[in-house]
């Protein structure tokens, strides 16, 4: 009987041993860290701005503004028109600072990382 | 479990980190790489628990790497080869794997085992434990885990060569060792 034949023989309980899992899976299941979401969240932020503005030049968005921005300045009284731009502020505000608060030190610039 | 469906299962890892797949994963491949540290360590189930455990953490989190181009398993594998090469680097200096073979294998023989560990398998596990790691490694992924020579130089990033032989001596020193118990009577 050559090396290869005894070995071959010997090993082959070995071969056809099956571990059982006595609980391993679970124990895994229950170490596994928290994925990191960051990553595509980011990516998401970063399509939709970029989508945004290729939408917006597309369609030709400051000639919609614009036209927006004249039939407000002709139309409405003076003091809605104050209302409606400190709400247009505070909701551009808020999006800022949302971004701030949950990005860190580095601001708006990380969607470009 | 197929490879489609094993790409299935770690897209779903990697894309929605979903747990309930990657525990389908671990259920699935948990013996074979269980089995490879139990041929490493030469039967010591709690340090082959741990490291199989550090094996398929290290599988979750660097999940989004695994490409379908091999196995599933064979990936797995090659992670479970780095975690032994790296556990035994770190622990350089300490006993020798046949002086604590030698232990456990007493404490088998002395205790009720925890799993049937018959004859054969102690006294394969005390000639395993005499070889070099390289060795050891080539010859347990072919006879146990039955590799080809090429899947073996690709999971311990070995040239073909080198791993022809290591299985050449690595077969050699335990023919003469087996043959000398008397196994080939």
């Amino acid at each position: 009987m050559t090396d290869n034949e005894l070995l071959e023989q010997l090993f082959q309980p070995m071969k056809e041993m099956q571990v059982p899992d006595d609980g391993f899976t679970k124990r895994v299941t229950q170490q596994l860290p928290k994925r990191d979401t960051k990553k595509l969240s980011r990516l998401w932020t970063a399509f939709c701005i970029v989508a945004a503005i290729v939408l917006f030049v597309l369609m030709r968005g400051w000639e919609t503004v614009g036209f927006a921005l004249q039939t407000l300045s002709n139309n409405l009284p003076t003091q809605q028109q104050v209302l409606l731009f400190m709400v247009s502020v505070a909701t551009v505000g808020i999006v800022i600072a949302s971004e701030l608060l949950f990005s860190g030190k580095r601001g708006l610039r990380y969607v470009f990382d | 479990m197929g490879r489609l469906n094993d790409i299935a299962l770690a897209t779903q890892v990697a894309v929605m980190g979903n747990k309930r797949a990657f525990d389908q994963l671990v259920r699935q491949y948990q013996s074979p790489v269980r089995r490879f540290f139990l041929s490493q360590t030469s039967g010591d189930e709690a340090l082959s628990d741990d490291l199989a455990q550090d094996t398929f953490l290290k599988a979750y989190t660097h999940i989004g790497q695994y490409r379908g181009t091999s196995s599933f398993l064979t990936w797995l594998t090659r992670i479970a080869y780095n975690v032994w090469y790296d556990y035994k680097r770190s622990e350089k200096g300490g006993k020798s794997l046949e002086a604590q073979t030698n232990e456990r294998i007493q404490g088998l023989m002395d205790a009720v085992p925890q799993r049937q560990s018959t004859t054969l398998q102690i006294d394969i596990y005390r000639a395993l434990s005499l070889l070099r790691d390289e060795e050891r490694t080539c010859i347990t992924l072919q006879l146990i885990d039955g590799y080809a020579i090429d899947e073996i130089a690709k999971i311990t990033d070995m040239p073909t060569g080198t791993v022809k032989s290591h299985l050449k001596r690595g077969k050699e020193k335990l023919a003469n060792y087996l043959r000398q118990n008397g196994y080939d009577r």
